[in-house]
């Protein structure tokens, strides 16, 4: 029958609808006694408004479908709601237990959740994220960041699909100066004017663009505008600069998002740079980095073969003899992929990877402790199970009461975690160097409290949902016992017997120890690293800048300073130590190779003082002397990496050049290991200042050896000698000193910060699972009470009963060691290869962490073993 | 046992009161009768479902119609619960108005 059933028709969708939500068994009659109506009313007022009623009833039924819903769900619900509170209330212990764990091990994931989710939102604030890349360089051995300075240019008018190119130079420290106020700024930048174009840094004031086209233009911070200007309009004045020169004020941008790879308080632009000479500016001079705006589709690899042959028809030196190679990396992925330690971007993938690992780690352990008590309770709720089943209770019902009991701890413990992840927030900036917020009602937070909260409810309530709700109503009703009954049962077998509580007890103590033998590696390599750094004396030097007249009057300087019966030497250097100032592969020397042409030396100044003041000893021929002439311009010293690199035998008396210019080697300087132990020593070659006034690099510094402890009365006055001696050469550059202690342990902050993180994280994970162990226990002796009590009877001492409840804890621990140990193994020495310089593992740190885990799961146990192994078995007899 | 609902009292009344005619659009033009307010389909709809689940109405199919697409109706009745509990709502209402002193509820 092809007749059309409706003259007219209802529309399609709200009538499929309408059959969804009142199925009527496949009847349709709910969709019939609508359609009726429908039709009466297209009759008589029109297609368009009968239609419009139809949806109209369709939305209005809505809110009695909830309802009747809830009228249903409503009466059962309170029957679980009243038994799981009634349950809690009666096994406190169980339900501080279950609700702790789960809200610490929340707490945990919250705040790594938090960490990792704005580790990932770096530049991501960035319009143009999609188009924009940094020019990065392979090399045979490693891949660098920067490129030569008229790269930029050149890729911006030769090729096409380009339309924006910058580069960017870091500024050394300057001192800048309004009036009355001065203070060094340490994060500046030179820049093209296109820095604001590309990147979304907005513009307050003026326009940042144009302030950076001219070289005494430039564009500051509103923190900074502040800092120098207080309420006054700064565009248009002057900021002058190391007291030579005026910039003007030509723009004011809002402060850079912490969550920017790159960050600057100012930027002035590339002309200053070039005038004030600081940095090589030819095409064998990689000094900036260069970023890219493109449009059209993204094609890496066509840019970066467009970029080298650019750079080959440019004569770019490297990559005409093929040494470097360019490429290009998304923005999106500059800060988790820093290159080599001495690029700007501070983020690891590694460690956003070790992170979520361990969050889910944690909240694995407390599933855990939720699994074990819920299936060892079990049999306490048997008989409920089956009442439930004999009245009627259908298997869905079970598993959505029990269900509903664990979302119900879910709940609980989600609320006291956020409060405890909220509290502990500080600490954990404090410890990872962040600034994150915890708002609560932020959608981010929700989101990952919800995902949180179901991973952990949901996948913890699973399981033993699945299994009270699988008990045979006749079979757990008949036995004398639920025990009994349980046994009997089909299903119930391993689960039962334990077995699958001994597993999961085993899995949370073997990533317990695997993160203690952790917490131990990094903690033994930050010991190591201490132990052989550079160390002569160390907490007593300190470093002052060689600004304005410092560098010109050194020698006055020093004579003065030596004055001080406290200051024991006094030295100079062309950079701090840990800090590669100068890295070059325009070195020669006799007996060179050709295949030695990729050997890269770091060429170091110093003063004549320099190896004595530092405890740096020569090992073979001399080191330099202010007396001997010539030893300005033509004599080197070398260190032992360099000796070892070149392959020079006797070297000292061999020739030596650097950039051409001939000299011979006087020295060979033992290495000192100041730079991360993540490279190897660099091979080095040293050479004199002729004079401090002309040789100067800008980063220069002065050491200063004291004689007592850096602490106390006699530190303050050496200090303010110090400063004396300072402000007698210096009039527009404020005091400064530091401590070179600190500039070697600055290196390290990362991995000590990863240790100090490893270490809580070890402890949370261990007291989680204590925390479980110590529900198990207390259940195990209340179990066994009456077995207790027949041993003790017949004879059994204390020792005996508490070895027979905690010899199967310690055989759960000792079994988790067995898994721990080669994991572990296998993660550090991951990490550890890292360092080229690396503390042995020694196999006392398993042992160490083994034992640490047993002895603490011991005295968890014990306590409860104790007080039911010497209770009076009378009482444990009369017990049911 | 729990006094059944407004709704629920007066979807009883109307398929009662229909006998063999007790179908969706028949039951809701009889409450509009006797409410004076129109009804939502899907109010009707809910009620009936639930009394039908309670077991106060039970239901069969008529045969469909093409005026109604080619649908059945479903007719109505009431069971002798039903019955029973419509009786027990008209006590309890009758003796709760008795105990008022209000004698006419329009003033």
């Amino acid at each position: 029958m092809s007749v059309k059933m409706f003259p007219l028709r209802p529309p399609r969708l709200a009538e499929w609808l309408i059959s969804r939500m009142f199925p009527d068994r496949g009847a349709h009659s709910t969709q019939g006694d609508l359609g009726e109506e429908f039709q009466a009313r297209a009759e008589e007022k029109g297609l368009f408004r009968a239609r419009l009623w139809y949806r109209i009833q369709l939305i209005r039924a809505f809110p009695y479908l909830v309802k009747d819903a809830l009228y249903w769900r409503m009466s059962m619900f309170r029957n679980y709601l009243n038994v799981a509170l009634r349950l809690m209330r009666k096994q406190k212990v169980y339900a501080f237990i279950n609700v702790t764990g789960l809200a610490v091990s929340m707490a945990c994931s919250l705040l790594i959740v938090l960490w990792v989710r704005d580790e990932r939102s770096f530049d991501k604030f960035n319009k143009n994220l999609r188009d924009i890349y940094r020019v990065t360089c392979l090399g045979k051995e490693y891949r660098i960041f920067s490129s030569p300075a008229p790269f930029a240019p050149a890729v911006a008018a030769e090729i096409p699909e380009v339309v924006g190119a910058v580069r960017v130079g870091r500024n050394p420290r300057f001192v800048f100066r309004r009036g009355e106020r001065a203070f060094y700024e340490d994060n500046g930048i030179s820049a093209d004017p296109a820095l604001f174009k590309i990147f979304t840094f907005p513009v307050t004031q003026g326009d940042a663009g144009t302030a950076l086209s001219g070289p005494l233009g430039i564009a500051i911070s509103e923190t900074m505008a502040r800092k120098y200007f207080g309420d006054e309009d700064p565009l248009g004045k002057a900021l002058n600069l190391e007291g030579q020169v005026d910039l003007a004020v030509g723009g004011v941008f809002a402060d850079i998002p912490r969550n920017s790879h790159i960050r600057f308080d100012y930027a002035v632009s590339i002309e200053f740079a070039r005038a004030a000479q600081l940095w090589g500016m030819e095409w064998g001079d990689f000094n900036f980095m260069t970023y890219l705006m493109t449009a059209g589709p993204r094609d890496e690899a066509g840019l970066a073969a467009k970029l080298n042959r650019l750079a080959i028809d440019h004569n770019c030196p490297q990559v005409v003899q093929k040494q470097l190679e360019f490429s290009v990396q998304r923005l999106e992925d500059i800060y988790l992929n820093p290159l080599g330690p001495y690029d700007i971007p501070l983020g690891n993938e590694k460690d956003v990877r070790l992170f979520s690992l361990i969050a889910l780690f944690i909240s694995l352990i407390a599933g855990i402790n939720f699994v074990n008590l819920a299936t060892a309770r079990a049999e306490k709720r048997a008989k409920e199970v089956g009442l439930r089943k004999v009245v009627g209770a259908d298997r869905r019902q079970l598993i959505s009461q029990f269900f509903g009991e664990s979302s119900l701890v879910t709940l609980l413990a989600l609320v006291l975690a956020a409060a405890m992840a909220r509290a502990a927030l500080p600490y954990f900036n404090a410890l990872t160097g962040k600034d994150l917020a915890f708002r609560l009602f932020d959608p981010g937070t929700l989101m990952s409290l919800a995902a949180i909260a179901v991973l952990v409810g949901v996948l913890a309530g699973a399981f033993p949902s699945l299994y009270l709700s699988s008990f045979q109503p006749a079979q757990v009703l008949k036995g004398s016992t639920p025990f009994v009954a349980l046994l009997k049962g089909k299903r119930a077998g391993w689960v039962r017997r334990g077995a699958l509580r001994r597993v999961l007890v085993v899995g949370q103590f073997a990533v317990s120890i695997a993160l203690i033998v952790s917490t131990f590696v990094v903690a033994r390599q930050m010991a190591f690293i201490r132990q052989k750094s550079w160390s002569h004396e160390r907490d007593k030097m300190l470093y002052i800048p060689f600004k304005e007249n410092l560098g010109p009057k050194y020698g006055l300087v020093r004579s003065e300073l030596l004055k001080h019966p406290d200051i024991v030497a006094v030295a100079a250097k062309d950079s701090l130590p840990t800090v590669i100032n100068n890295n070059t592969d325009g070195v020669a020397w006799e007996g060179k190779t050709a295949d030695q042409n990729d050997i890269y030396m770091e060429t170091i100044r110093v003063d004549a003082h320099y190896f004595e003041t530092m405890g740096m000893p020569i090992i073979e021929g001399r080191g330099f002397s202010g007396d001997i002439q010539g030893d300005a311009g033509t004599a080197f010293v070398l260190n032992e990496a360099a000796v070892r690199k070149t392959g020079l035998k006797d070297p000292v008396g061999k020739w030596f050049s650097l950039y051409g210019r001939k000299g011979v080697i006087i020295g060979v300087v033992k290495d000192a290991y100041f730079q991360t132990f993540r490279q190897e020593v660099r091979p080095q070659a040293y050479r004199l200042y002729r004079s401090t006034a002309t040789d100067i690099s800008g980063t220069d510094v002065a050491f200063i050896q004291l004689k007592g402890d850096p602490a106390g009365k006699a530190f303050q006055e050496t200090v303010a000698h110090i400063e004396k001696v300072w402000k007698s050469v210096n009039t527009a550059a404020p005091f400064e000193f530091h401590f070179l202690d600190q500039a070697l342990d600055a290196q390290y902050g990362d991995d000590r910060r990863q240790g100090r993180l490893f270490g809580i994280f070890a402890f949370l994970a261990v007291f989680i699972s204590c925390l479980g162990l110590f529900g198990l226990a207390s259940f195990t002796a209340e179990q066994k009470t009456k077995e207790i009590g027949i041993r003790k009877t017949l004879g059994a001492s204390v020792p005996d009963i508490v070895f027979l409840l905690s010899g199967d804890f310690s055989t759960a621990v000792l079994a988790a060691n067995l898994i721990s140990w080669p994991l572990a193994w296998y993660a550090m020495s991951g990490w550890l290869r890292g360092f080229v310089y690396r503390a042995s593992m020694s196999p006392w740190i398993y042992v160490g962490a083994g034992t640490a885990a047993l002895v603490i799961a011991w005295l968890t146990v014990g306590l409860q073993t104790l007080k039911s192994a010497r209770a009076n078995p009378v009482g444990a007899l009369h017990f049911e | 046992m729990k006094l059944i609902s407004r709704s629920e009292e007066f979807s009883l009344l109307a398929v009662l009161y229909l006998q063999e005619e007790a179908y969706g659009v028949a039951i809701r033009n009889q409450l509009r009768k006797m409410t004076g307010q129109s009804w939502a389909f899907g109010a009707v709809f809910v009620t009936l479902n639930r009394l039908e689940k309670k077991k106060m109405l039970e239901s069969e199919l008529a045969e469909p119609t093409p005026r109604r697409g080619g649908k059945s109706k479903r007719i109505y009745r009431l069971t002798a619960e039903g019955l029973e509990e419509l009786a027990r709502i008209r006590r309890v209402q009758q003796a709760a108005w008795k105990s008022t002193a209000v004698s006419d509820p329009q003033r």
